[in-house]
């Protein structure tokens, strides 16, 4: 169950998703000694509900506008972490061969698979 | 990409990038492929280096040299800030010790060059009055609080992809115009246009944390589903609520899949009533991403959460212009829904 409860994205405030409280309903329903057939039935009755409620399961929970605000802050770069976004790359190197000629400097080429300013 | 958090960010190496010498940047994949004087140029300055420069195999790394062509000095990546600056100083001092006559303005004559002479097949450029929009991706974690937050160098135990990842989302004008409803009103529900869903989905939800990710293939779109609100009407603007949700997997059962991503988004677009322009395009995506792709090996264990967050570019930087990673085969990135 771990697992499955696992592959649910919680809310950002930690709170627990839905998948997660089922089974501990269900888990305190064992513990209460109920009789093998009734813990069977009851079980049965879960594991039919868990696997109904799969593909569901594989739906992440919606996003509230809380939750927006926290993943838009968190994913983009954070103070200091763009500094290499401040040199003044040219992305043409026809472009920055020609000013290169005109100020009389070399060039640096940083050169990768997939752009250095695009792509990973 | 590690250039950027080490040898990029060092203040040395930026002053030194940006003062003694013109920094570019280039996609080795359209670099040494390229049968133009861009191509041949290119290949000529990486001949004199260890890649050998040949279009059968990657040339890339950081390559200083003249504007004549002259290989000054070359390194293969900048993990290493040390090493990184000790190679930029070596690259000027080579610099310095050429004749005067070879280093002052003017020196050198580099022609200019019509885009009819660009070979077609490497070059790529946004669509007329194009929008591009931002596209930043970041693996996370989950605190024992089960609040995220961003990995760190510290806790992610090896996993290298915890910086965030860059790309861009082109539209076309027609596109970004299609999302401007005809008569619109609060509360009016419309579907994203199915090719902008198809081209977020299969080419921006993607892993690129730990290098180029595999885009999603057709099939591998599970579930895909994008709706649009009109959320606010006013003679000048229109508001729209974007909320989404997407099963990205590479086998039909999500279950044994060995790649996905199972996400949910919420956005807002914004648009000026005349038609003129796009005022917003944020959007963000939240789920669980995993598996590794052909180049993006060491992914973390198990399912983990992956953001990725979609904002206007200011559109005035040169790495606003730098295609989408998908740009690579264009046919195909501007029919994902097909």
């Amino acid at each position: 169950m771990a697992a499955v409860v696992g592959r649910r994205i919680c809310r950002l405030g930690g709170a627990p998703c839905r998948l997660e409280r089922t089974a501990h309903s269900a888990g305190r329903l064992a513990r209460d000694g109920a009789a093998w057939v009734a813990v069977f039935s009851t079980t049965a009755v879960w594991l039919a509900a868990v696997i109904l409620s799969c593909s569901d399961a594989l739906a992440a929970e919606p996003l509230s506008q809380d939750d927006y605000a926290v993943v838009t802050a968190i994913c983009k770069p954070g103070d200091g972490e763009a500094a290499w976004a401040s040199i003044p790359w040219e992305i043409d190197l026809w472009q920055a061969r020609r000013r290169a000629a005109k100020e009389g400097k070399p060039i640096v080429l940083w050169e990768m698979d997939g752009h250095p300013l695009g792509c990973t | 990409m590690a250039g950027r958090a080490s040898a990029f960010s060092d203040p040395e190496i930026i002053r030194l990038a940006s003062e003694s010498f013109v920094p570019v940047t280039g996609d080795d994949w359209y670099q040494r492929r390229r049968q133009d004087a861009v191509g041949e140029f290119f290949r000529g300055v990486a001949r004199q280096g260890p890649r050998g420069g040949t279009d059968q195999g990657t040339n890339q790394g950081i390559y200083f040299f003249t504007a004549s062509g002259k290989l000054l000095a070359y390194k293969n990546a900048g993990q290493n800030a040390d090493v990184m600056r000790d190679v930029f100083h070596e690259a000027l001092a080579k610099w310095n010790r050429l004749p005067a006559d070879e280093r002052k303005a003017g020196a050198a004559l580099v022609p200019d060059i019509a885009a009819s002479d660009l070979d077609p097949r490497y070059t790529r450029g946004l669509p007329e009055a194009g929008l591009v929009v931002n596209v930043f991706t970041r693996a996370l974690e989950r605190d024992k609080e089960g609040r995220l937050e961003t990995c760190s160098g510290d806790t992610s135990g090896g996993f290298h992809g915890f910086q965030t990842a860059y790309d861009h989302l082109w539209l076309t004008k027609a596109e970004w115009q299609s999302l401007l409803p005809p008569e619109p009103h609060v509360g009016d529900t419309v579907p994203l246009p199915d090719e902008i869903s198809a081209r977020i989905a299969r080419f921006h939800l993607t892993d690129n944390t730990r290098g180029e990710p595999n885009m999603w293939q057709p099939h591998e779109v599970l579930r895909r589903e994008f709706t649009l609100t009109v959320s606010e009407v006013t003679e000048e603007r229109v508001r729209l609520k974007l909320e989404g949700s997407v099963l990205l997997a590479t086998g039909p059962d999500p279950e044994k899949a060995k790649r996905g991503y199972d996400a949910a988004l919420l956005g807002t677009i914004e648009l000026d009533r005349a038609g003129g322009r796009v005022r917003r395009f944020d959007l963000a995506a939240l789920g669980d991403t995993w598996g590794s792709g052909t180049y993006t090996r060491g992914a973390r264990p198990g399912r983990n959460p992956l953001a990725v967050v979609f904002e206007l570019a200011e559109g005035d930087r040169p790495a606003d212009k730098v295609p989408p990673q998908a740009m690579r085969e264009p046919s195909r990135y501007f029919s994902a829904s097909r």
